[in-house]
């Protein structure tokens, strides 16, 4: 369960947020609207725990637990995360020595086992066959293209299968 | 009374080890006449300091605390338990400890037809006048103090020649060790000539047993011959405390491919020099390296490449993550003569700043003098993406990891260039151990 309450948060010195407050249930799946600049870009960031937006007053609650003093890969572990529409292209890093890190850091949080290199690609193969990426290309030395559409599907199952956590999804996180 | 320029210590130190030294030191009379007016030269101007144009961010009058006496010979137990500093069964090791050739630790089994090595010294002490006449650089090159104190004090290194068409597929590894205490000084001199269509990787790893002061002055001259193909690599893995210069000088010949490449991974002081000429048309040059500095080390990277005949092509690239207090300094100067048509050469320079303390400086140059050229020069200097860093925070990835991430990706760029995969994967193992250092 994620509860936001009265949450009042700066950006650029400007307040931005003045006082939401939102429930949001396990299961439940919500949209936040409003006109450009109304602050849906904000208040994401500000729950994935991005650096330079300020919160002056109110709380955010995973779980029951304050989230707000955690890093963002704290928080991701908690199982609080920002889906990108357009997945970031990282130059010079691979999809999968990324694709493993994240992976395992969640593992790691969890208690789990690390997966090796063989494993985690035996893992990869397996869910790639279940999304239908089954061309090598997309996952060896796949092609810049390639590698966000893999990407994308998998911000996608994410999405799709959030596993109970919740996932503060911005459309246009732009 | 006449006026005495006042000295710094090291100029003190240098005035009283080469008289004490110079005829220890092997060669003829020739050879110490050489080394006299190399020493004269210095002892003249002095170390070079921020007025010298050539050494503007590189103070080494300020810099250059001590010059050390001259190593004594290396303990040859140490220096075979060594642990090789580049995993490869291929290459074929020649050893070069405190600065004298050792070919006992040397493995010259089976030597490829058409390859010769011998020692430097041996032919300084005949007099041998082809290695006398290699020794004689152009006044720019002669003069330039790290050169010039390599001349005066080398004290061995390695004639290396590649008879034309020969293929070499043992890359050679010129391994330079530094073992002992106190802190000592090397200087070594190699002569490396490949003949016209021949093909070598010449590997050179530099570094110390002991983590103490050392001042290695190492300098390869490389003739690379019409239509030969030659990649050069160079690791500098010396103890923090060191302080290390390096001087490359290259001809490139007609039709030839050349490619150099530092990683300047050590030295509390560090200075990689590349004197390259394209000598004939229609040839191809890579000048790449990586810098990785932290605490108060200073590096610095000076490139200068004649691009002397026509159509000939190269690519420049070097990058540098530095950390805390250090700093990096490039400088790259590409000079095109009136008659060098359809040159093309592109040189970028990328830092990335860890610290707010870090500093880069980078000063790329462009003489160009012909019209017909396709010239171009960048330089970028910042911090690690924070969109980048986010993104890979909020996949849960701790923050020490992420940056480890980047910071690779950022040096791989240059990294993946080399073509040699050994010293590819010794080199990224190196970059790891830093980053790993970095982050406890
Ligand atoms: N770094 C910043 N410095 C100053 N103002 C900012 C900064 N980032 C956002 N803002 C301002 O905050 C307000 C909210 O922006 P935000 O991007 O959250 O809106 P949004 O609802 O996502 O809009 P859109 O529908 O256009 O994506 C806007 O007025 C914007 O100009
Ligand atoms: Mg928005």
């Amino acid at each position: 369960m994620l509860e936001i309450k009265n949450l009042h948060a700066r950006v650029g010195g400007r307040e931005i947020l003045k006082g939401l407050t939102l429930t949001v249930n396990p299961g439940e799946v919500h949209a936040i609207m409003g006109p450009n600049g109304a602050g849906k870009s904000t208040l994401s960031y500000i729950l994935a725990g991005k650096d330079d937006y300020e919160v002056t007053d109110g709380e955010v609650l995973l779980n029951g637990q304050s989230i707000l003093d955690l890093a963002p890969n704290e928080r991701s572990v908690a199982g609080l995360f920002l889906a990108f529409q357009y997945p970031i292209e990282i130059p010079g890093v691979a999809t999968m020595t990324f694709l493993k890190a994240a992976l395992n850091a969640h593992r790691k949080a969890k208690g789990d086992k690390e997966l090796t290199t063989p494993e985690f690609m035996k893992l990869v193969k397996g869910v790639a066959e279940k999304l239908n990426i089954t061309s090598e290309h997309h996952l060896g030395h796949a092609e810049a293209a390639g590698q966000r559409r893999l990407l994308r599907r998998r911000e996608e199952a994410r999405r799709d299968h959030a596993d109970g956590a919740v996932a503060a999804g911005d459309l246009h996180p732009r | 009374m006449a006026a005495t320029p006042i000295q710094t210590p090291a100029e003190q130190a240098l005035a009283a080890l080469y008289p004490a030294e110079r005829t220890s030191l092997p060669g003829t009379a020739d050879v110490i006449a050489i080394r006299d007016a190399a020493f004269g030269g210095v002892e003249k101007s002095g170390l070079p300091h921020r007025r010298v144009e050539d050494w503007k961010y590189t103070d080494l009058r300020a810099r250059l605390k001590t010059f050390p006496p001259a190593a004594g010979p290396a303990d040859v137990a140490r220096v075979l338990i060594a642990a090789p500093a580049v995993d490869d069964d291929k290459a074929r090791r020649l050893v070069i400890a405190n600065g004298r050739y050792r070919p006992e630790l040397s493995d010259l089994n089976g030597l490829e037809p058409g390859l010769s090595v011998f020692s430097l010294a041996k032919a300084l002490e005949a007099g041998d006048a082809d290695v006398l006449a290699a020794l004689k650089l152009e006044d720019a090159i002669a003069t330039n103090t790290a050169v010039a104190l390599n001349t005066a004090f080398m004290t061995d290194g390695l004639v290396i020649v590649v008879a034309d068409d020969a293929v070499i597929e043992r890359p050679l590894e010129l391994v330079h060790i530094a073992e002992g205490e106190p802190a000592a000084s090397t200087a070594v001199r190699h002569l490396v000539t490949v003949g016209k269509g021949a093909k070598v990787t010449l590997i050179e790893t530099v570094e110390s047993l002991d983590t103490v002061a050392h001042h290695s002055n190492v300098m390869t001259v490389i003739n690379v011959g019409e239509g030969a193909a030659v990649d050069h690599i160079r690791l500098q893995l010396e103890p923090d405390e060191a302080v290390s210069l390096t001087s490359l000088v290259a001809k490139i010949g007609q039709g030839a491919s050349f490619d150099t490449f530092n990683a300047a991974l050590g030295a509390s002081l560090a200075r990689a020099q590349i004197f390259a000429e394209f000598t004939g048309r229609d040839a191809r040059a890579g000048f790449r390296g990586v810098t990785m500095l932290n605490g108060r080390r200073h590096a610095d990277t000076t490139l200068f490449l004649v691009h002397g005949a026509e159509n000939c092509r190269s690519r420049e690239l070097y990058k540098a993550v530095i950390d805390d207090e250090a700093r990096s300094v490039f400088a790259g100067r590409i000079a095109v003569p009136s008659h060098a048509q359809k040159t093309d050469a592109r040189m970028m320079t990328a830092s990335l700043l860890l610290s707010e303390e870090a500093e880069a400086d980078a000063k790329p140059e462009l003489e160009i003098f012909a019209d017909d050229v396709q010239c171009g020069h960048g330089a970028t200097c910042g911090a690690i993406d924070d969109d980048l860093l986010f993104y890979l925070l909020s996949r849960g990835i701790p923050k020490t990891e992420a940056e480890s991430m980047l910071i690779l990706a950022f040096l791989g760029e240059a990294i993946d260039e080399i073509q040699n995969q050994a010293v590819h994967d010794a080199l990224i193992h190196r970059v790891e151990g830093w980053l790993k250092a970095r982050s406890a």
